[in-house]
């Protein structure tokens, strides 16, 4: 068997690949025989294939691609491009994550990774000028002149969200924080949240996909206590207006959460009442494999980039395999700042 | 949002076509430029209030006049309203934001100038006329980025009490120590005309104790100014302002300021509370 013919989805064929360790064996020797970063990435989607059975697969990427607007930085643009090269080796192969979340796509030259990677469906945004105007930009002085103040604070620019989908995108809607949602630097951009339901063959019901960059701690350049509160503020408008969206089906919620520090991740979890994805697959290892490479803490707790998950009544997702990846150098520099977090679900239906 | 509508009808289409498919049924070869969907804000029912602003009290220092040696200790307040953040008066001054971007915002302001009045407590004013209250009108245009910012205002005499135009420039930037405290460091400056100067500074012919003097216009003053915020409630917090100001040029040579009862030294202060609403 070739990897081309285990992974023939256009006849509607799931990889039928027995979890045993010689068919394994063989997939990975196979792989090995092709250029190694791409065919290594193969042989670890065949390998969440093979836990996945025969059920559907759901494969999400969060990247934060570090695309900070150009004139902050130099020498991006060949990242860029290998990032959606990857993605589109990925796509020849037949492995591609079927969606994309990215985060600090701000540079318009990273629109390489939605526009040449094969992916029919790109929700991009909201813009620099998409912004809410309530509240009151925190660091102005009351009491200064009125003219001076700003109301709505600066944005240079947008929020950097993508969603790029192989499944058609029926519902989209964003909520851009409002000014006083938000906290130091990070106010200079866009920040926000997508809301996105998605069409695919799993099952009837769609599943709904979010996507969002929080506010950040230390690079924030802001106090302590108000980085945090402005954290938690971010996590009661995801609630909310999750309540707006939801219509019971199930959902992935993943990006940037940064939920790295104790209290943040705490105040999160509890109040978006949402499975980690990275905890299912720590504690379900049977069930879940982690990618070659990928350490335990970088799923759960040394990371801001995460995966949240919940079931609807008919459809249910587990997770099956976990990684970090898009780890690679190209010319001595990291692709980005973060790692790619990606993680397969198998769907599976009452049907 | 039709384009929006129509985005996502063009998509509900595909949907419908997809939804027949099986199973992991992706069209990986599909190499062609990708269909972006336009989204919609969520409705929020959280509104800004048209109406904002604040009422101040304490106790503040200012020179008797322009340019006097003595400074006065007296209550203060300092109120602000505005609305709709376009009509703004605060305290001497009323003006709407007329225009705005990303950086820029500008408009129309003008300033009730409480001119000189003689009380009696100076042996020098016996010599030096009172100015009336004056109207000016003017301009403003602001600009900021992040916390560092940039004012301008100019203002023309309106009536016959004070003649000649100024222009009052300040720069700061707002320092955050902690969520509820900030400090904002200003640097500032008074370009005034001739006529306007003359207002001020001017000593009319047959003046007995003062040699007749005429400022040509010019930089009149420059300060530094200290102003912070400290939170101590949602709507309560305690204002402190601090500003010294030197007096330059034509302004600082006026007989007036040079003659005991003047000082090139000015020293403006307010310390208080302030409810904001």
């Amino acid at each position: 068997m070739t990897i081309e013919a285990a992974l023939d989805f256009k006849e509607g064929m799931v990889a039928k690949l027995s979890f045993k360790l010689g068919s394994i064996a063989s997939i990975l020797a196979l792989s090995l025989s092709g250029p190694a970063m791409s065919q290594a990435v193969i042989s670890q989607v065949v390998m969440s294939q093979a836990v996945g059975g025969e059920k559907p697969i759901l494969r999400l990427l969060s990247y934060n691609i570090n695309g900070l607007p150009k004139t902050l930085t130099k020498g991006k643009p060949p990242l860029f491009n290998r990032i959606a090269e990857i993605l589109r080796e990925r796509r020849a192969n037949g492995t591609q994550p079927q969606v994309v979340l990215l985060q600090e796509a701000f540079d318009k030259r990273t629109s390489v990774i939605a526009d040449t990677t094969g992916y029919k469906y790109v929700y991009k945004g909201p813009g620099r000028r998409d912004t809410s105007r309530k509240g009151r930009a925190h660091w102005t002085q009351a009491t200064r002149k009125t003219y001076a103040l700003r109301p709505d604070p600066q944005k240079i620019a947008g929020s950097g969200l993508y969603i790029l989908s192989d499944f058609p995108i029926v519902d989209a809607r964003y909520k851009a924080f409002d000014s006083d949602e938000c906290a130091g630097f990070d106010c200079l951009s866009n920040k926000a949240i997508q809301f996105a339901r998605l069409q695919t063959p799993f099952a009837d019901q769609p599943i709904d996909i979010v996507n969002s960059h929080f506010n950040s701690r230390s690079s924030a350049k802001a106090p302590g206590k108000l980085v945090l509160k402005t954290h938690k503020k971010q996590t009661d408008v995801l609630v909310k207006m999750l309540g707006a969206f939801r219509k019971g089906y199930p959902i992935v919620i993943a990006g940037d959460f940064n939920t790295k520090q104790d209290k943040r991740y705490a105040y999160f979890s509890a109040n978006v009442n949402l499975t980690d994805a990275g905890q299912v697959c720590l504690d379900n290892r049977a069930l879940c494999a982690l990618a070659d490479g990928t350490k335990e803490d970088e799923i759960l707790f040394r990371t801001n980039d995460k995966q949240f998950y919940a079931d609807s009544k008919q459809v249910r997702l587990q997770p099956i395999w976990a990684a970090r990846n898009f780890n690679e150098t190209l010319d001595g520099k990291p692709l980005s700042d973060h790692l790619g977090y990606e993680v397969h679900y198998r769907v599976t239906t009452d049907d | 949002m039709t384009k929006g509508l129509l985005g996502v009808v063009a998509v509900g289409f595909f949907s419908l076509w997809a939804g027949t498919a099986t199973a992991n049924d992706v069209d990986a070869s599909f190499g062609g430029k990708p269909i972006y969907i336009q989204a919609d804000e969520f409705e929020d029912d959280r509104k800004a209030d048209s109406w904002a602003g604040q009422i101040g009290f304490g106790m503040s220092v200012a020179p008797r006049f322009v340019g006097a040696d003595e400074h006065v200790v007296s209550v203060g307040f300092d109120v602000k309203i505005s609305y709709k953040e376009t009509i703004f008066l605060e305290n001497n001054r009323i003006g709407a934001l007329l225009y705005k971007n990303r950086f820029v915002r500008a408009g129309a302001i003008a300033r009730w100038n409480l001119g000189r009045i003689d009380n009696g407590s100076l042996s020098l004013l016996e010599t030096i006329p009172e100015v009336d209250d004056a109207f000016e009108v003017g301009f403003f245009a602001a600009t900021s980025l992040y916390k560092l910012f940039l004012t301008t205002e100019v203002y023309f005499g309106a009536t016959d009490a004070l003649k000649g135009n100024s222009v009052e420039v300040e720069t700061g930037y707002t320092f955050e120590p902690t969520s509820k405290w900030r400090v904002t460091p200003i640097l500032g400056a008074v370009w005034g005309s001739g006529r306007f100067l003359n207002t001020f500074y001017g000593v009319e012919e047959g003046n007995p104790d003062l040699p007749t003097f005429r400022p040509n216009g010019g930089l009149s003053e420059a300060y530094i100014e200290l102003a912070t915020e400290r939170r101590f409630g949602e709507n309560w917090l305690f204002k402190g302002s601090f500003r010294f100001s030197e007096l330059l040029g034509d302004a600082a040579d006026s007989p007036i300021v040079r003659s005991v009862g003047g000082s090139r030294d000015q020293l403006q202060a307010f310390v208080g509370i302030v409810w904001l609403f």
